[in-house]
């Protein structure tokens, strides 16, 4: 019973912790989204090289 | 959904497994930081900068081969049964002189001596001595040793090499097949110790059996994803708990501190370090197991019927150096190299006057001809492609070519080959340098996210990976600190 009280009291997550999942999810998704619209930047650009409407991209690696 | 022993187990989990992966985890976050700051201020990158030694150290005029190339293709059709060859050359080396000849533009070449008609591949140690030793500008040869490499212009998995090391102005170790002496890579301090690095703490090879490391570094990865999914499910059950309470039972006696910071860098940095580890795995199979489809090793055509057949003639080399004479650059020392091709429907000599330098194509009249077509390059580019493909024209580009450490003029094309492959052949001698297939095209975004390569600041992209490298041996050192809080549990009590 008490500790269901302290819980209602401090809310889902323990002071300062908020900061951290916060943070966390904000680098997560930043990343998977650059990545994601990398990888989508890459298939157009890869299409259009191959229809003839765009200069290649030149990478080595 | 969890009971509490349920929970206490992925607790013991989660603890197990990060004592057990620490070596691996930190290995690969060390790893990152010495390659990233190894490479960082490399001039041309691992490729390095070298300068070629442009002559061979002995003057040996080519025409003093006493075999004709005649005789030595009969004894090619008539001793080893080959048709058709893709190219046959004839140079010195020091005070050798030899023809090479490649059966196909991936097989193996052949090496006989051009003054006995002996074969001479695989080369000896004596012979490749001498090969190393004038590769380089200023260099001797401090030793040999044998190994094997990975290259992405053979069908053979592995070649036989050896690896040379050269003393001298330019310190290198260089990777040369036994075929025929072909530098197939060139290290200097830089790229050795990034190799050193790259190889034994960040994909774990430690010899060639790569599916043997293969699965112990995939497991390694699937354990420190397990780890992190642990942890997540650890921080969620116990949120509303944070560590400046002592929950009931026995962790009271922890150091509260590291509990809490581990706690929250884990949940910092553990979707970041998940999402590295899958897109790591990803690269892995590309640069590893998966490498010969990656390399465009995949579209190499298994029914090539170019080049010429053995009993065609050729011009002796006394007449490919009158005739190709009066074209070439005024020199001190002998022509290289000559070698026979043919491309298209034309025969073809390749006249290498220097050794770092692009060799120069004449036609059998001795007239130096000028750049090929792009649809002839394309043509002779389909001989060599798997099907025999319809392919696109995509325009000039610049690609480098290992043998010279320098970037060729190349035409690009888009091949309709299962792979979608880019071939880019060389405008002058139409030799195929590079495929790169769809597969490694998709490789680029990854391979950024990787290295961190987010803004293309390269001060601003250190910074980050060096936060996140950071974050993660933090996590490392709290998680050893929470499980062995040493004088402070006892402090404690």
């Amino acid at each position: 019973m008490r500790s269901a009280n302290t819980r209602r009291r401090r809310g889902p997550f323990a002071k300062g912790d908020i900061i951290a999942v916060a943070s966390g999810a904000l680098l997560l998704a930043s990343v998977i989204s650059w990545l994601s619209l990398q990888v989508a930047r890459n298939v157009i650009a890869d299409r259009a090289v191959a229809a003839g409407k765009a200069p290649p991209a030149e990478a080595g690696h | 959904m969890f009971g509490s022993r349920a929970k206490r187990r992925v607790a013991t989990w989660h603890r197990w497994l990060g004592l057990g992966l620490t070596v691996p985890l930190a290995g690969w976050i060390v790893s990152a930081a010495v390659m990233m700051l190894v490479t960082m201020n490399a001039p041309n990158g691992l490729a390095g900068v070298y300068k070629l030694n442009p002559y061979n150290s002995a003057d040996v005029r080519l025409d003093a081969a006493t075999v004709d190339p005649n005789v030595l293709l009969g004894k090619l059709a008539k001793e080893h049964g080959i048709g058709r060859v893709y190219w046959l050359r004839l140079q010195s080396r020091g005070p050798h002189l030899w023809y090479v000849v490649k059966p196909t533009p991936y097989a193996l070449a052949m090496v006989f001596d051009a003054r006995t008609g002996s074969r001479l591949d695989p080369l000896s140690d004596d012979l490749l001595a001498v090969v190393a030793g004038e590769a380089l500008s200023g260099g001797r040869v401090a030793g040999l040793e044998s190994a094997s490499e990975y290259n992405r212009y053979y069908e053979a998995d592995r070649l036989p090499v050896v690896r040379a090391t050269i003393e001298g102005e330019q310190p290198a170790r260089l990777i040369i097949s036994r075929d025929e002496g072909r530098t197939l890579r060139r290290l200097n301090a830089e790229s050795e110790r990034f190799e050193w690095w790259y190889r034994a703490f960040h994909v774990n090879q430690f010899t060639d059996h790569i599916a043997v490391w293969t699965t112990l570094l995939y497991v390694c990865a699937a354990g420190v994803i397990t780890l992190s999914v642990l942890g997540y499910m650890l921080f969620w059950w116990r949120r509303p708990r944070a560590a400046s309470t002592s929950p009931a039972g026995g962790n009271s006696a922890l150091p509260l501190r590291a509990r809490n910071l581990h706690r929250k860098l884990g949940v910092l940095a553990g979707g970041i370090l998940t999402l590295q580890l899958l897109v790591g795995g990803y690269l892995w199979l590309s640069l590893g197991p998966l490498e010969d489809p990656f390399r465009g090793k995949a579209s190499f055509s298994t029914d090539w019927e170019a080049g010429f057949t053995t009993g065609r003639p050729l011009a002796s080399p006394a007449t490919v150096l009158s005739r190709a004479s009066a074209a070439l650059p005024a020199s001190p020392r002998p022509v290289q190299a000559i070698e026979w091709r043919v491309l298209g429907d034309k025969d073809v000599w390749v006249v290498t006057s220097r050794m770092d330098e692009a060799p120069r194509v004449f036609d059998t009249t001795g007239s130096p001809l000028a750049t090929l077509d792009p649809h002839e390059a394309g043509e002779i580019a389909r001989q060599e492609v798997v099907g025999k493909p319809d392919f696109v024209y995509v325009g000039p580009s610049p690609q480098l070519w290992m043998d010279l450490n320098r970037p060729l003029p190349t035409y690009h094309f888009r091949f309709k080959d299962p792979g979608e492959t880019d071939v880019y052949v060389t405008q002058s001698t139409g030799q195929v340098i590079q495929r790169r297939p769809w597969f490694w095209r998709m490789f680029g975004p990854f391979l950024a996210v990787h290295m961190f390569a987010f803004t293309g600041n390269k001060t601003l992209d250190m910074i980050l990976l060096a936060s996140f490298q950071l974050l993660v041996l933090g996590m490392i050192a709290t998680g050893w600190r929470v499980r062995f809080p040493g004088k402070d549990r006892y402090a404690k009590r």
